[in-house]
């Protein structure tokens, strides 16, 4: 994995060269790189493309043999959800790869329109050597402000305080009042000056209107980061959104997954029958555990009309 | 063509690789949908690295025999297969004079 992951930022930063298509590449490696976040294995290699990109980069990516792993309800079952609750990624793995590659279209928090956002990122961007290769990256106030969204989005995810602690300490040292200021520009362009302001408020960033700023898309972010963003949150709220003769169709499809999507996080695990089963009852875990968080959300979610 | 020991050996370009100071990971990337992560170890993963700038398989011989003292005959001989293999592997190449 400590290998296959720089590797591979070489392979997805030369085939977009090659397809001529803007990526930049986040959190991971060049994050670690910039002093965006601690230093830690990556098991991924994430990446922001630019509107459009991907349906130049997947293809090419699928000529190197990686496809696409079979989303949570795949097709039209949780399109609703998958619009509440910040979809933004499409993650490709490979046989012969120990890494995923998660294609971003878009980053939950940035409220403003994805070329808005991409745009500002790209017209700072850097580069970092991957693998002796140079990569295209967001600079260390991008690579930050994606750090933070990150772990506020779940903020009780095992990383999620010790990363943004991480940050703060990068941005907020001595005669670094500058960077605050520029945090905060950064927030107001891209319409995160609200997701963001746990961030803000540590740098002590002065306020700042954003123009993105949008109460609706705000209140879906607070349901997404107050109830955690599992798919027993997306089945709830897709199952309160559809009308009664739908559920039931949609609760048996939620509690038995297809194969190809059931083992699609689990590369080379043999498809046995027992395998089958045991995935099936990891699953019914993680849904019961989930359950409460879940039921909150779906509850919330009612009041958000498209 | 160059006599032997006289031809610049470079390695191949476009390349990324990973170096973990036992071993090398070289992935080509001039033609990126048939490109395989292809390992190097032991003399083969030094001689690598000392083609982070072009050199004769004489210069990369003498560094060797520096390192591990052997017969530098020997050796000449055991660099030019390596680099052979190399080459076949399409990891490095002889510099355009």
């Amino acid at each position: 994995m400590s290998e296959a992951v720089p590797l591979a930022h070489a392979l997805v930063a030369r085939l977009a060269e090659l397809e001529g298509v803007r990526v930049l590449f986040i959190k991971g490696p060049t994050a670690v790189a910039l002093g965006a976040r601690p230093p830690r294995p990556s098991t991924d290699v994430d990446v922001l493309c630019e509107p459009g990109g991907l349906e130049r980069l997947g293809p090419a990516l699928e000529r190197c043999r990686w496809r696409r792993r079979v989303p949570e309800g795949a097709g039209q079952e949780l399109e609703y959800a998958a619009r509440y609750l910040f979809e933004h990624s499409v993650h490709f793995i490979h046989d012969e790869w120990p890494c995923d590659l998660d294609i971003h279209y878009n980053f939950p928090g940035f409220l403003a329109p994805d070329d808005v956002v991409f745009e500002e990122l790209w017209r700072r961007r850097t580069s970092v050597e991957v693998a002796h290769w140079p990569v295209p990256c967001a600079d260390l106030l991008g690579q930050s402000a994606i750090v933070a969204l990150h772990g506020l989005r779940d903020p009780d995810s095992r990383h999620a305080a010790a990363d943004l602690s991480f940050v703060v300490a990068a941005l907020g040292q001595p005669g670094s009042r500058s960077r605050a200021h520029e945090m905060a520009a950064l927030a107001a362009a891209t319409g995160s000056s609200e997701t963001l302001r746990p961030l803000l408020d540590a740098l002590a960033a002065p306020a700042t209107v954003s123009q993105w700023s949008n109460p609706e898309m705000l209140r879906r972010w607070q349901v997404r980061t107050q109830n955690s963003g599992t798919h027993t949150t997306s089945w709830l709220i897709e199952l309160r959104r559809r009308p009664w003769r739908e559920k039931p169709t949609l609760v048996r499809r939620a509690l038995l997954v297809p194969t190809d999507q059931l083992f699609s996080a689990h590369v080379g695990l043999p498809r046995t029958r027992r395998n089958a089963a045991s995935l099936h009852l990891q699953r019914w875990v993680r849904a019961i555990r989930f359950l409460p968080h879940g039921l909150t959300a779906a509850r919330d979610s009612d009041r958000w009309v498209r | 063509m160059n006599p032997p020991g006289v031809a610049m050996w470079h390695r191949t370009r476009p390349a990324a690789f990973v170096d973990d100071g036992q071993r090398v990971l070289v992935l080509r990337l001039g033609d990126p949908a048939p490109a395989r992560p292809l390992l190097i170890e032991g003399v083969a993963a030094i001689v690598w690295r000392s083609l982070s700038t072009p050199a004769t398989s004489l210069a990369l011989a003498d560094e060797l025999t520096r390192r591990y003292p052997a017969d530098r005959g020997a050796t000449v001989n055991d660099v030019e297969e390596l680099l052979g293999a190399l080459r076949a592997a399409s990891l490095v190449e002889v510099t355009d004079p």
